[in-house]
């Protein structure tokens, strides 16, 4: 038995070693997977200039929202340049209007990242806008710090080159609705929205708040993104009989919506987001303004007599002044005026060898950082989102008057 | 008397002519057995010499022809020597008797005195038979011809009733007597046993031919034979 | 290859399916593979031409328009979702090639734009190219505005996309191939192993057999992969059950062939005939059994010295043509063998040829004819005899009739002369005279017979044919008429003489002319359908020829016999009568003579027999009479 033995392996080697063979010979023909090391992008760092390109809109249904906060940014950029800048070098802000239109955004960003070869993106308005770029962003691994807009798609899932710094819609809706329920103990709601992805999710984060009260909303409204054609939703809502009603939209469409319910006698209890503008909310209202209540993201960039100033308003009020005389502050550009001070500082604690990966990286290590605005932002690995909190105001006057 | 004598042989008809002639016969001779038959119911002849071997018909032909006519004759056939089968034959065919070449004298004698006899005496047929007691002797007188047909006789003669005390046969024969082989066979059948319980047997008054016959049959072991004296 | 040949079955078995089984796999892989690679790779195109369709149908508008953020949003949602994976980069250009809007926002690839300039935009086209390390197709697809070309989508395809795809299934393809590997490996180890098992076994058997042990018994090895005649029902166990049958079969006909042998040796031993084995070539002696031995005289090993032909009176060319191939052949009769005391049996030989011990021989049989022989010329003696009866009754006969007529004629006169008559003068003449002439008729008759049967001299005489059957005539002529049979002598006058014997010749016509008679006797016991008998006695001659012809009208002759009346012991005739001895020897008389005799019949119905001599020229100077017999 032996002698079959020796063959028995002899012949199994025989075979063995071709079939390993012709093995490495098929898996031979796979082909590398080649996987890009991108280097650390150094794009828009020069010896004494760091680029920051924004697009925005300055112009058209939006644009004074752009413009207000693009006006707060570049207070305060202007103030730090003036100062010598950081490391050495001075910020140079390129600001695109892209007018609340998501494919001009897109184009501009484009341009920004490739052309301008801008270090970072900076103070993005609008949700459709911002959430259009995202792929850009992802593809050049480029951080936009900033954005006025609560779009929860910019927050999740978590994405480290979205720096969010202002609360999200799903939170301010949730203030609304726990004021509309608790506070005011009200429970008709109705939900009057831009029909975008704004005024979805300002709608879901309604429902969802509503959910935890138990309640759905009596009726939901709606308008298309760059029309005034409110009367559909309106004429719903006020069929409803509903006693509150969220409105997640943009100043035009909303004033022209509770102007017409006035006219109508339908004083339910009006409550607008932030994004709505609100200043301009309340110009256009007029006398229709009181009463209407709108959720801020940011302390009222007043200061009231008799009250102690909270030192980043103080700040974002003297430094506006100091470069805009003649401008008055607003929410948008206190707001514009915060997303400024982050990337400072996030340029700051990069260092002077800044890449954006550095600079990624020192946005996530700010920790319960004190803008002087009473509420603290912190980042983190899987928290791209700075502030929190959400204040109750009131249109009283044509002004904006801080509920606590 | 008439004789007709048939041989092919012209030597021997002359001397037949001579003796036959010289004894007084009227003789007639023929060379074949036609011209023989021919000249036979021609002059109707009391004694038929004829030689057995013949070209054309043979001696026994012209014996059966002459026998199946109603012409009685007597036929005598000459033989030549050894020819005793064809003696047999023509005792079968009822010859009167038969001679040997070269012919003695005493031979044609015989034959001519046995011949006359005959014609003198009834030919019976079947033979008969007489006997008569003698002492312790049976004498059987034998009349005829003795052929097969003679058995039954014959055997009720011997039966054993009549052979009681006697110790001795005598056969004699008539000048009658003719035998064919039939009857030779018949005799040979009886005489052993009669030989067998002690009893002599005798024949008496046998020709010098049948005497022939006879011991060639074996007969003379069974039997004294006795032949007939006669003188020229 | 040598190699190979050196494994066993099992192995064999074993390498060549494993071995086959691998190059099938291998080669249904690589099929595979490049099938699908030209399938996906077809595909990916397809697809990727098909949203670029897209692309350029969306593009159109803002082609004409030159919204470049329109084309770009456009560029750019052509990558969303799904496609993201597909298409690497996008690119809308002008009808000149210049770039409206593009997917690169990191930056263009180095030549890129170049290259898209140069596209051909009026036809779909795809090129396969590298685009920053990355393996794409590029396609180029036009934009029409009706007929004219306005642009064109230029796509980037990721290779990329299906060749993870391919390897993918590439992977699961070897391991499915390394699988069957495996378990073909064992499969087909098993398989050579059951189809060897039993033919190793076999093997062993045979081995056994060839040795000469029949006595093998399928016995189990003990091994777990046992093997029982029965227990599969396949070509294994048909050839296994031939395998028994044949072994029984062998073991039966090696012990008849050792029976066989047992008994041709006993054969050859004991044989009451005479058997020589002689080397074919040489003729020497090989082999001699007892009997020959015995017969001759010589000692075995005198004999294994010797030449068949010194032992017989044979030379080669007895033994040459005559070998149909296996077949006995007599090979001559008559034989002298001598004995090594100088005297000599005759024999018949036999000779068969044969294989002994590897050479080529001839089997040599002997019959011992010796007494055979002498009785045969006892009998030729005892014919003569015969004839001699045959003769003496018709002497008998013949001499009776002259005797008759002087017994007669004497006892006439001597009658007379006791009578005391008187002859009459012719009479007295005529019997003196008749006695005179019948004793010369004797005498002549005596004188004949005595002629008839003295022997004859060595030396031929001039004779005369016609007075031979002259002569048989007066002997027996009379006695045949006697019997009813015509002789006719048909003698042609002034024939050439031939040199004979007279009495051998009359011997030999008197032996025809008695077989005619009894011929025609025969015709008239059995058939009698004629009147007479004829016997015809003819002479005649031609040229140097003389001739005789004895014709009857008899039974005649059975062409079956026509050939066989003049062999020896040849007979028609009942036991007890003739001995069939005439006719050979009057053949050999006629022989002796340079004669010839030849037979003609019908069955039934006669027969004619004809002999010539060659005629007798006297030469001058030499009296042919002296002349010596062989």
């Amino acid at each position: 038995m032996i002698k079959s033995n020796k063959s028995f392996f002899s012949s199994l080697l025989s075979v063995v070693l071709p079939w390993a063979v012709s093995m490495l010979l098929l898996s031979a023909c796979t082909p590398p997977q080649p996987r890009e090391i991108t280097p650390e992008n150094r794009n828009g760092i020069t010896k004494d200039e760091i680029l920051i390109g924004s697009s925005l809109a300055l112009g058209g249904h939006a644009g004074y929202l752009g413009t207000q906060m693009l006006q707060g940014a570049r207070s305060y950029i202007r103030h730090i340049n003036d100062m010598g800048g950081i490391h050495n070098r001075k910020i140079r802000l390129i600001a695109l209007d892209d007018r609340y239109n998501p494919t001009q955004c897109l184009y501009n960003t484009q341009q920004l990242i490739l052309d301008k070869k801008v270090f970072a993106l900076f103070c993005y308005v609008g949700t459709p806008t911002t959430v259009r770029i995202i792929p850009l962003i992802n593809e050049a691994q480029i951080p936009l710090v900033g954005m006025f807009t609560g779009a929860n798609r910019l927050r999740q899932p978590v994405n480290r080159y979205l720096i969010n710094i202002r609360a999200s819609y799903y939170q301010e809706t949730q203030s609304a609705v726990d004021f509309i329920v608790k506070e005011k103990k009200l429970d008709q709601v109705a939900v009057f929205y831009q029909y975008d992805e704004y005024g979805f999710d300002g709608l879901r984060g309604t429902e969802i708040a509503l959910k935890k009260h138990g309640l759905i909303p009596v009726a939901k409204g709606s308008y298309v993104r760059g029309t005034l054609d409110i009367e559909a939703g309106l004429e719903k809502i006020i069929a409803s009989n509903a006693q509150a009603v969220v409105m997640i939209g943009t100043y035009d469409s909303c004033a022209k919506f509770i102007n017409l319910a006035r006219e109508r006698h339908f004083s339910p209890l009006f409550h607008n987001v932030s994004f709505v503008g609100s200043k301009e909310l309340a110009r256009r209202l007029g006398p229709n303004g009181d009463g209407v209540m709108v959720t801020q993201v940011v302390p009222p960039p007043t200061v009231t007599p008799g009250t102690i100033p909270l030192p980043g308003v103080k700040e974002y009020i003297a430094l506006l002044n100091a470069s805009y005389p003649r401008k008055k502050p607003s929410f948008v550009g206190l707001e514009g005026y915060l997303n400024a001070r982050i990337l400072v500082e996030g340029i700051k604690r990069a260092g002077p060898d800044i890449t954006r990966e550095k600079f990624i990286k020192a946005i996530e290590s700010i920790q319960e950082y004190d803008l002087g605005i009473q509420n603290s932002l912190s980042f983190g690995k899987n928290d791209t989102q700075g502030l929190d909190d959400v204040y109750y105001t009131v249109i009283h006057n044509g002004e904006l008057v801080l509920i606590k | 008397m008439k004789i007709l004598v048939i041989d092919d042989e012209k030597p021997t008809l002359s001397m037949f002519k001579l003796f036959l002639t010289a004894y007084g016969y009227d003789v007639y001779t023929a060379e074949d057995g036609e011209r023989g038959l021919a000249l036979f119911e021609q002059i109707a002849p009391d004694i038929v010499f004829t030689d057995i071997k013949m070209p054309g018909m043979d001696g026994l032909e012209v014996l059966r022809c002459i026998k199946e006519t109603d012409t009685p004759s007597e036929v005598i056939i000459i033989t030549g020597h050894g020819d005793m089968e064809r003696a047999m034959e023509a005792l079968d065919l009822n010859a009167s008797d038969f001679i040997n070449k070269p012919v003695e004298r005493q031979a044609l004698n015989a034959a001519l005195f046995r011949a006359e006899k005959r014609i003198a005496l009834p030919h019976k047929f079947p033979a008969e038979f007489s006997t008569i007691k003698k002492d312790d002797a049976l004498v059987i007188d034998v009349k005829g011809r003795l052929t097969a047909s003679a058995e039954y006789a014959l055997l009720s003669l011997l039966a054993p009733k009549s052979l009681k005390n006697i110790n001795h046969i005598r056969l004699i024969l008539d000048d009658s007597f003719s035998i064919d082989r039939w009857g030779i066979a018949l005799l040979m059948k009886i005489m052993p046993p009669l030989k067998q319980q002690g009893i002599s047997i005798e024949m008496e008054n046998i020709t010098y031919n049948y005497a022939r016959v006879f011991k060639m049959a074996g007969m003379d072991k069974m039997a004294t034979l006795k032949e007939a004296l006669h003188d020229d | 290859m040598n190699y190979f040949n050196r494994l066993t079955l099992k192995n064999k078995i074993f390498v060549s399916c494993l071995g086959f089984i691998l190059l099938v796999s291998f080669f249904i892989a690589l099929f595979t593979r490049s099938l699908l690679i030209t399938g996906l790779t077809g595909e990916l195109q397809k697809r990727g031409i098909g949203m670029a369709q897209g692309i350029a149908d969306n593009s159109r508008v803002y082609i004409l328009t030159k919204n470049r953020a329109e084309l770009t949003a456009i560029a750019y949602d052509g990558k969303l979702g799904n496609r993201k994976d597909i298409i690497k980069y996008l690119m809308i250009t002008d009808n000149r090639g210049n770039i409206l809007a593009h997917t690169f926002t990191t930056g263009f690839p180095p030549g890129i734009k170049t290259f898209a300039k140069h596209q051909d935009f009026k036809n779909e086209n795809t090129t396969s190219m590298d685009v920053d390390h990355h393996s794409v197709f590029h396609v180029v697809v036009p934009v029409k505005e009706g007929i004219y070309t306005i642009g064109s989508v230029q796509a980037g395809l990721d290779k990329g996309h299906i060749e993870k795809l391919i390897s993918d299934l590439r992977l699961l393809f070897l391991s499915f191939l390394s699988m069957v590997t495996i378990i073909f490996f064992f499969l087909s180890h098993r398989l050579a192993l059951h189809i060897t098992k039993p033919i190793s076994s076999l093997i062993r058997y045979t081995d056994q057999i060839t040795r000469g042990n029949f006595n093998i018994l399928f016995e189990d090895d003990g091994d777990t992969n046992n093997w029982k005649p029965g227990a599969r029902d396949d070509e294994i166990t048909k050839l296994t059950n031939s395998f028994i049958k044949m072994t029984s079969r062998l073991k039966v006909s090696t012990k008849r062939l050792k029976d066989s042998q047992k008994k041709y040796h006993a054969l050859f031993r004991s044989g009451p005939n005479p058997i020589f084995v002689v080397k074919k070539q040489t003729f020497n002696i090989l082999d001699a059994n007892a009997n020959a031995i015995e017969m001759l005289g010589y000692e075995r090993k005198e004999l294994l010295r010797m030449s068949l032909f010194s032992i017989a009176n044979l030379n080669e060319i007895n033994f040459t043509h005559k070998y149909p191939n296996g077949n006995t052949m007599v090979i001559s009769s008559k034989v002298k063998f001598f004995k090594k005391s100088g005297g000599f049996l005759f024999v018949n030989v036999h000779a068969n040829p044969s294989e002994y011990r590897n050479k080529d021989v001839l089997i040599v049989a002997a019959t011992d004819i010796t007494e055979l022989v002498e009785k045969d010329s006892q009998l030729i003696q005892a014919s003569k005899m015969t004839n001699l009866e045959k003769m003496s009754a018709g002497i008998a006969h013949e001499i009776n009739q002259p005797l008759n007529a002087i017994k007669m004629g004497s006892e006439y006169l001597c009658m007379m002369k006791e009578k005391k008559q008187t002859i009459k003068d012719e009479d007295l003449d005529m019997v003196l005279n008749q006695i005179s002439s019948q004793v010369s008729r004797a005498a002549e008759i005596v004188g004949r017979l005595k002629t008839f049967s003295r022997k004859a001299d060595f030396s031929r005489e001039v004779i005369q044919v016609n007075n031979c059957v002259r002569a048989v005539n007066k002997i027996i002529g009379r006695q045949i008429t006697l019997q009813n049979i015509d002789l006719i002598l048909d003698l042609t006058p002034l024939l050439p003489p031939v040199l004979a014997h007279n009495n051998r010749m009359e011997q030999v016509i008197f032996n025809l002319v008695t077989n005619a008679r009894d011929a025609i006797n025969e015709r008239f016991e059995e058939k009698n359908d004629i009147d007479k008998g004829i016997i015809t006695l003819s002479t005649f001659h031609e040229a140097d020829t003389v001739g005789l012809a004895i014709a009857d009208n008899g039974t005649g002759i059975e062409p079956k016999d026509l050939d066989l009346i003049f062999e020896s012991f040849y007979t028609t005739k009942e036991m007890g009568e003739g001995m069939g001895l005439g006719l050979p020897i009057i053949r050999g008389i006629i022989k002796d003579y340079n004669g010839t005799i030849q037979v003609e019949s019908t069955s039934g119905n006669g027969a004619v027999f004809t002999i010539t001599f060659p005629a007798h020229v006297e030469k001058m100077g030499y009296p042919e009479a002296q002349r010596k017999n062989k």
